[in-house]
């Protein structure tokens, strides 16, 4: 995947020129990062966090992209929206970090992660809606970065995949092939998370017997 | 893949629909919105063009590792005093969860400019280059006309031209001082001075030669330019730096003030809501643009409220809501306007 920024949100440097991709998807409002922070932070640690990244290392990272938009000047209508704008920078940090650390628990799921979905409302379903995440979790960290991230900004975040091909700098039909195979992949994570379950679930009652 | 295919993953199987739908509804809700913000003002406040782009980006590489803790602002020297000064005064404003974000979001900064992006990943050129670039929009402002007893919350400010302008002073700031031998009137110095330095440091004459880009014209014309403006005002180029030197000190003053003003009465709003109110009015009249003034319009509104002056926060809140739906500070003025209506 080719990380390399295209330049074109911080310099305004005229139309974008995106492979496949209409050069300009519709007329929106600049931004700077103040008001990219008010109006789109939720979704950027939202889509961090789904990357991996503990909840313990989400604040300092917020506080970069942010900056990373500051120094930006911010955001420029353009192919990208201001969600997958984020999403890019984001991405790029994460990624980043990643191969800065080098340490299993950077990706190691996290309790912090899902402990939100805790103390609120009825404790069943916060259980399950918990366990649920970190199913969804365990799914996700078996996809490779790129894969995920399209995954996540796609089908939990509701991007579309133009926009999201936009943010990242990538071919609009790259972006769709890797949603495909990202969808297969998390299939049959989730498939064999299921299997696994069946096969403890027998297990134990197997030995219960 | 058609949209056909987008749409019939979701029917894959129940078990895979059941995670993504868990997926879509974790709104981290827990993530402190508001924290961030103040911590990401406190970092764009403290290190925006100078700071940023000269200042802290003198500091050792080495301060990369020093996230969260004043050691790292100790390292940052004597460009960064008043910076850390303006730290301080967010850490009193941001609760103490919120002082290792503020301090490392600063070492951040240090980190992505000492190490020519390594930092941080290298986000193509740098904005910071004055008004040129400085592209950020003023947000849609609306008049809020409404006669109350109270004074009225006047619309959002220009907070991003307030940015926008505090680092295009801060840049020309500091490319003034990377040119310490400004231009004379004399051609051939003018020639000799680099061209993207000349009108940073003299923005007067800037304004009389916009085109300026370096030609053998353009340095013509920015000479002529330059002797007329000369001709027109005695002032000399070291005074009119002084000058933009002060006007800058002083607009550091001002932001300090409106942060300090702003931290006492967020301080005030739990104990003692008619001070934060009363503290709040004085902010709006004082800083009728601040940078933080949908932060302290918020204010205003949850002080009203809490000192049950409930009918004429809702109508004040109407615009501010409508103005801002989606942001944290509405969701806690439009939470306190609902509680209240419950009582």
């Amino acid at each position: 995947m080719n990380f390399s920024y295209t330049g074109d949100h911080g310099t305004g440097a005229g139309p974008h020129s995106y492979e496949g991709i209409p050069a300009r998807l519709a007329d929106g409002e600049a931004l700077n990062s103040a008001e990219l922070f008010r109006r789109h932070a939720r979704f950027v640690a939202k889509f961090i966090l789904r990357m991996g990244v503990s909840r313990s290392d989400l604040d300092d990272l917020m506080q970069e992209v942010f900056l990373i938009a500051h120094r930006n000047g911010g955001y420029q209508p353009g192919p990208a929206k201001p969600t997958t704008y984020l999403a890019s920078i984001a991405f790029r940090l994460v990624h980043t970090e990643r191969r800065k650390r080098k340490v299993r628990a950077f990706v190691e799921i996290d309790e912090d992660r899902v402990n939100h979905a805790e103390g609120e409302g009825d404790p069943e379903t916060s259980a399950s809606h918990k366990q649920q995440l970190e199913r969804l979790q365990r799914a996700l960290d078996s996809l490779d970065e790129e894969k995920r991230a399209m995954f996540v900004l796609a089908e939990l975040q509701g991007e579309t995949v133009v926009s999201i091909a936009a943010g990242l700098g990538i071919p609009v039909d790259t972006a769709y092939s890797r949603l495909r195979a990202a969808r297969r992949l998390f299939k049959e994570a989730v498939e064999g998370q299921e299997d696994e379950r069946r096969t403890t679930g027998s297990l134990v009652e197997g030995a219960t017997r | 893949m058609s949209r056909d295919d987008f749409e019939s993953f979701r029917d894959a199987s129940p078990e895979v629909r059941a995670l993504i739908d868990a997926g879509i509804a974790d709104e981290v809700d827990d993530y402190d919105v508001e924290g961030g913000l103040a911590a990401h003002f406190a970092a764009i406040g403290v290190v925006p063009g100078a700071a940023m782009d000269h200042g802290l980006g003198a500091a050792p590489r080495g301060v990369s590792t020093l996230s969260a803790s004043a050691k790292g602002l100790a390292v940052l020297g004597g460009a960064a005093a008043s910076t850390a000064v303006l730290v301080a005064l967010w850490f009193g404003f941001v609760r103490p969860h919120e002082v290792r974000r503020t301090t490392s979001a600063v070492a951040a900064v240090s980190v992505a400019h000492s190490t020519g992006g390594h930092g941080a990943p290298a986000l193509g050129p740098s904005t910071n280059a004055g008004s040129a670039t400085n592209r950020v929009a003023a947000p849609n402002a609306t008049e809020a006309t409404e006669a109350t007893p109270v004074p009225a919350i006047t619309p959002l400010p220009e907070l991003a031209a307030k940015m926008s302008e505090h680092r295009g002073r801060r840049s020309a700031k500091a490319e003034s001082d990377e040119a310490p031998t400004l231009p004379t009137a004399s051609s051939a110095s003018l020639v000799e001075t680099p061209t993207a330095a000349t009108p940073m440091a003299n923005p007067e004459k800037n304004a009389l030669s916009a085109a300026t880009t370096g030609s053998e014209t353009n340095v013509e014309d920015r000479t002529t330019a330059e002797t007329n403006a000369d001709a027109f005002s005695p002032e000399s180029a070291e005074e009119r730096r002084d000058r933009a030197e002060k006007a800058q000190v002083k607009a550091d003053e001002r932001l300090e003030r409106d942060m300090k003003a702003l931290m006492q009465a967020k301080r005030a709003l739990a104990e003692d809501p008619a001070k934060a109110l009363s503290l709040a009015r004085e902010g709006e009249r004082e800083f009728p643009k601040s940078m933080f003034g949908e932060e302290r319009r918020a204010l205003l509104l949850l002080a009203m409220i809490r000192v049950g002056q409930v009918d004429a926060a809702r109508r004040l809140a109407a615009p501010y809501l409508a103005e801002h739906p989606d942001s944290p500070f509405a969701r806690r003025v439009r939470h306190a306007l609902d509680a209240a209506a419950t009582h």
